[in-house]
C-alpha cells in the first residue's frame, strides 16, 4: 500500500513538474512557426483543420494524433518534440471561450 | 489637292500613293541645308520628322489619290453585333482590331455595345464571364492576335469550365501580303483560334462580310445553346478596314429563339416513378439554375418530394436557409439516399465516393447498396477530350442528356401525376424530419462561427457576418466564390435570390476574381444592386488592373480583401509535403507567402482611382469601414477594404 502511495505521489510530482515546464508562449510561437495556425487558425478556432481551442484535447491524445493522424492532417513525425506539443497544448489551453452565440447579435440575424 | 476616293479597296494602293506623294515632296527639298541635316539624323523612334515627311506634311499637296472609306467593313460588323443586343465589349485596345474598335465607338456610338477598357486580355474575358452569370446573356471580349489570345487563354478556359458563354473576337492578318512590318508578322497566325479551340465550343475565321455576319449570329446561337460555352470568331484586319463592297447586300442573319434540350417523355416517366417510390431521394446541383427559373423549379421538386438538395454552389441553385438545404450536411444525405439525381453536376464521382488518404488509396463508394444514380446534364451532349474537365466517370444507372433547368418542369408535372395519397403522406412525414433538423444545423454553424470571434488576424466568420450585418438591409449580390473563407456566407447568410451568389472560377485558374466581379457588378448596376466581392489576395494580384476598370467605368463594387498574406492553400500543401518527407515544416512559407513587404491593397486601389482603406486588423474596425464601403457603392463607386484575415 505504502509503495503504491509512493509511486502515485512521485507521479503527481513529476506530472506537476512537467506541467510547470510547459510554456504557453513558446507554444504559441511554435503553433505559428510550424504552420499549425494555417489550418487550425491562430487561436486554434478551426479552419481547414479542426478546432483545437478552447478546451484542447488531452496531451496524450494530441501527442499520439500528431504523429499518426487519421484524418486530413499530415503526420508530424519529427518536426515537433513531445515537449513542443505540450507547449502548444498549453497555449491552446489559454485561449478563452468565445462569447455565447446568443450574446453575439451578428450571429443571430 | 488630294482627292478622296471612297470604296477603293486595299491598303496597298493607299501606301503606294502615300509613298509617291512623300517622294515628290522630298524631291523638291533635296539639297537644302535643312534637308541634309535631317537626313544625317539616325532614323529612330521619336525623333523629329525627316525632310521627306516635313515636305509631305507642309509642302504643296501632291496630286495623288488618298484613300478614305466612309463605310469600312467593321461598320457592318458592328451592325451585326448590335442586332444581337450585346451590351458590352471588353477589351484591351488592339492594332488588329482597331477598325472594329473605331466602328464601335463612332459608327456604333459606343452604346450596345459599350467599350469597356481592360488592362489585360485575361481581365476582358473574366469580366465577360462574371457578367454572364448575372445578365444571363453573353458579352464580347476583344483579343489582339496571337499575344492577346495567349494572355486571355486561361480566362477562356475558366469560362469554358464554368459553362459561361463569352463571344471572343480575335484580330488577325491572315494574308501575308497585307502585313506591314515585323510586329504584324509576330502577331499573325495561320490559325489564330487554334490556341482556344480545345476550350471553346466553336470558332470560325470569316473571309468575307457575309461570312462574318452568319458566323457572328451562329456564334451567339451556339454559345447560348446548352451546354453553354464560349465561342471565338476571328476578325481579319483587312476585312474590317476595307470598304464594304458595293455589291454586298448588308443582310443581317436572324437570331432564332433558342430552345433547350429536355428529356424524352418515357425517360421522365421512369425517373418520376423512381422518385415517387423512393424513401430518401436527394438532388445534387452544381450549375442547375442557369436562370431564376431553375432555382424556382429546384425548390418546387424538392418540396414536392421533401427531398434534400446538395447545392455545390457553382451557381445559386437553392436557398441557403431552406429546410431541405443539405449542402453542408452532404455526406449524411448521400449515404442515406436511395435515389440520387445529379443536376448539371461538376464532379458527381466525388459526391458519391470518399477518396481516402494518399494518392494511391482506392476511392470508396459511400452510397447505400442499391442506390440509384441519375444524371441530368447537357454536358452529355458535348465533350472534348484534351482537357479533362469532364471529370471521373460516375457509374450512373441513368444518364439523361438534357438541360436540367429545362427538364425539371416536365419532371415536376410527371411526379405530380404519379403521386398517390399514400406516397404523399410518407413524403409529408419525411419533410417533418427535415424541418426539425434544419434549425439544429444552423445553430451548429453559428456556434462554429463564434470561435475566434475576436481574433486578430480577423476570422473569416467575423468578416462574413460583419458584412452581412449591413448588407442584409440592402439589395445585394455576392460576386465571387466563398470557398477560401470556409463558405461562411453560404452557411450563415440568407441567400435566396438567383443573383445573390454566382459561384467562382470554373477552371480554378487564378486571375478570375477582380475582373469577374467587375463584370458581374456591371450587370448588377442597372438594377441598383450592391455588388460585393470578398477577394483573396493571391487571386487579386493576378489582375489588380480590374480596379482601374471599375473606377474608369464607375462600376459600383465593394471589394473586401481576404488578405491572409499568402497563397494559403499552397502553404498547407507544401507543409504537407515536408511532413510526409520527414523534413522541416517551418520553411514552407518560402515561395508561398505574400509578406516582406506586406502588400498595401488600399494604396494600390487609391493609385487606380478607387477609394480604399486598411489594412484592418481589429475586428471592431470592420463595421464603420463596411458602412463607408456600402455608402460608396450606393453612390455608384467602387471601394476597397483591406482586411487582414486568418488563413481560412
Amino acid at each position: 500500500m505504502k509503495s503504491v502511495l509512493k509511486f502515485t505521489l512521485l507521479g503527481m510530482i513529476l506530472g506537476a513538474a512537467a506541467a510547470q515546464a510547459q510554456n504557453p508562449a513558446n507554444g504559441k510561437t511554435l503553433f505559428i512557426k510550424q504552420q499549425c495556425a494555417r489550418c487550425h487558425g491562430t487561436d486554434g478556432q478551426g479552419g481547414a483543420g479542426a478546432r483545437l481551442a478552447p478546451n484542447p484535447p488531452a496531451l496524450a491524445v494530441m501527442q499520439k494524433y500528431v504523429r499518426n493522424p487519421t484524418g486530413g492532417m499530415p503526420p508530424y513525425t519529427n518536426q515537433v518534440s513531445d515537449a513542443d506539443i505540450a507547449d502548444i497544448r498549453a497555449y491552446l489551453a489559454t485561449v478563452p471561450a468565445p462569447p455565447a452565440v446568443k450574446d453575439i447579435p451578428l450571429l443571430n440575424q | 489637292m488630294a482627292k478622296s476616293k471612297n470604296l477603293t479597296p486595299g491598303r496597298r494602293g493607299f501606301l503606294k500613293g502615300a509613298a509617291a506623294g512623300a517622294a515628290a515632296g522630298a524631291a523638291a527639298l533635296v539639297g537644302t541645308p535643312a534637308a541634309k541635316a535631317q537626313e544625317a539624323a539616325p532614323a529612330r523612334g521619336a525623333l523629329p520628322p525627316g525632310a521627306a515627311q516635313r515636305a509631305a506634311e507642309t509642302g504643296p499637296p501632291a496630286a495623288v489619290s488618298v484613300e478614305t472609306t466612309n463605310r469600312p467593313g467593321s461598320d457592318y460588323m458592328v451592325d451585326v453585333i448590335k442586332s444581337l443586343g450585346i451590351e458590352y465589349y471588353a477589351a484591351n485596345p488592339s492594332s488588329t482590331l482597331k477598325s472594329l474598335h473605331e466602328s464601335l465607338i463612332n459608327h456604333g456610338g459606343n452604346s450596345s455595345p459599350e467599350f469597356i477598357t481592360c488592362t489585360h486580355e485575361e481581365a476582358s474575358v473574366a469580366l465577360a464571364n462574371g457578367y454572364f452569370k448575372i445578365a444571363g446573356k453573353p458579352m464580347m471580349a476583344g483579343l489582339h492576335g496571337t499575344v492577346g489570345s495567349q494572355h486571355a487563354s486561361m480566362a477562356v478556359y475558366n469560362a469554358y469550365c464554368d459553362q459561361a458563354p463569352v463571344i471572343v473576337v480575335m484580330g488577325n492578318i491572315l494574308d501575308a501580303g497585307q502585313r506591314r512590318g515585323y510586329v504584324d508578322w509576330l502577331h499573325s497566325s495561320q490559325d489564330v483560334a487554334a490556341i482556344l479551340r480545345e476550350y471553346t465550343k466553336w470558332d470560325d475565321s470569316p473571309v468575307s462580310l457575309s461570312h462574318f455576319g452568319e458566323s457572328m449570329v451562329r456564334a451567339y446561337k451556339m454559345s447560348m445553346t446548352p451546354p453553354l460555352m464560349p465561342v471565338a470568331l476571328v476578325c481579319d484586319e483587312p476585312l474590317q478596314e476595307r470598304a464594304i463592297p458595293a455589291e454586298f447586300d448588308g443582310r443581317i442573319p436572324k437570331l432564332p429563339a433558342i430552345s433547350h434540350p429536355t428529356a424524352d417523355p418515357a425517360t421522365l416517366t421512369t425517373l418520376a416513378k423512381m422518385l415517387v417510390n423512393a424513401e430518401s431521394p436527394i438532388f445534387v446541383a452544381s450549375r442547375c439554375a442557369r436562370t431564376p427559373a431553375g432555382l424556382k423549379s429546384l425548390i418546387e421538386i424538392a418540396e414536392l418530394l421533401q427531398a434534400p438538395v446538395i447545392d455545390q454552389h457553382f451557381r445559386m441553385n437553392f436557398p441557403s436557409r431552406h429546410p431541405l438545404n443539405y449542402s453542408f450536411r452532404a455526406r449524411g444525405a448521400v449515404t442515406s439516399a436511395d435515389v440520387i439525381v445529379g443536376c448539371e453536376v461538376q464532379d458527381f464521382y466525388a459526391v458519391l465516393h470518399a477518396y481516402g488518404r494518399g494518392r494511391d488509396a482506392n476511392p470508396r463508394a459511400i452510397t447505400k447498396p442499391g442506390a440509384k444514380i441519375v444524371t441530368i446534364s447537357a454536358n452529355d451532349l458535348f465533350t472534348k477530350s484534351v482537357y479533362q474537365n469532364f471529370q471521373r466517370f460516375e457509374d450512373a444507372d441513368m444518364a439523361i442528356a438534357a438541360d436540367a433547368e429545362a427538364t425539371l418542369p416536365f419532371l415536376i408535372e410527371e411526379v405530380k401525376r404519379q403521386l398517390t395519397g399514400d406516397r404523399k403522406r410518407a413524403i409529408e412525414a419525411r419533410g417533418a424530419k427535415h424541418a426539425e433538423a434544419a434549425p439544429k444545423a444552423l445553430a451548429q454553424a453559428r456556434l462554429e462561427a463564434s470561435y475566434g470571434w475576436d481574433s486578430s488576424p480577423i476570422s473569416t466568420s467575423r468578416l462574413s457576418m460583419e458584412l452581412y450585418g449591413q448588407l442584409k438591409n440592402e439589395d445585394w449580390s455576392l460576386v465571387n466564390d466563398t470557398v477560401f473563407l470556409q463558405n461562411w456566407p453560404l452557411r450563415l447568410w440568407d441567400v435566396n435570390k438567383h443573383y445573390q451568389f454566382i459561384g467562382g472560377r470554373g477552371g480554378e485558374g487564378l486571375g478570375y476574381g477582380p475582373p469577374a466581379a467587375v463584370g458581374a457588378a456591371l450587370a448588377n448596376k442597372k438594377f441598383g444592386r450592391i455588388s460585393v466581392n470578398i477577394q483573396g489576395d493571391g487571386d487579386f494580384m493576378y489582375c489588380p488592373g480590374a480596379l482601374w476598370t471599375a473606377a474608369h467605368h464607375k462600376v459600383p463594387l465593394l471589394t473586401v480583401m481576404h488578405n491572409n498574406r499568402a497563397y494559403n492553400q499552397e502553404v498547407m500543401l507544401v507543409g504537407r509535403m515536408a511532413s510526409e518527407h520527414n523534413r522541416p515544416v517551418d520553411r514552407c512559407g518560402i515561395g508561398t507567402t505574400l509578406t516582406e513587404p506586406n502588400i498595401q491593397y488600399a494604396k494600390l486601389a487609391q493609385g487606380m482611382g478607387v477609394e480604399g482603406e486598411g489594412p484592418i486588423t481589429d475586428p471592431k474596425d470592420l463595421a464603420p469601414a463596411i458602412a463607408r464601403g456600402i455608402a460608396a457603392a450606393k453612390r455608384g463607386e467602387p471601394y476597397l477594404i483591406d482586411v487582414v484575415t486568418q488563413g481560412r
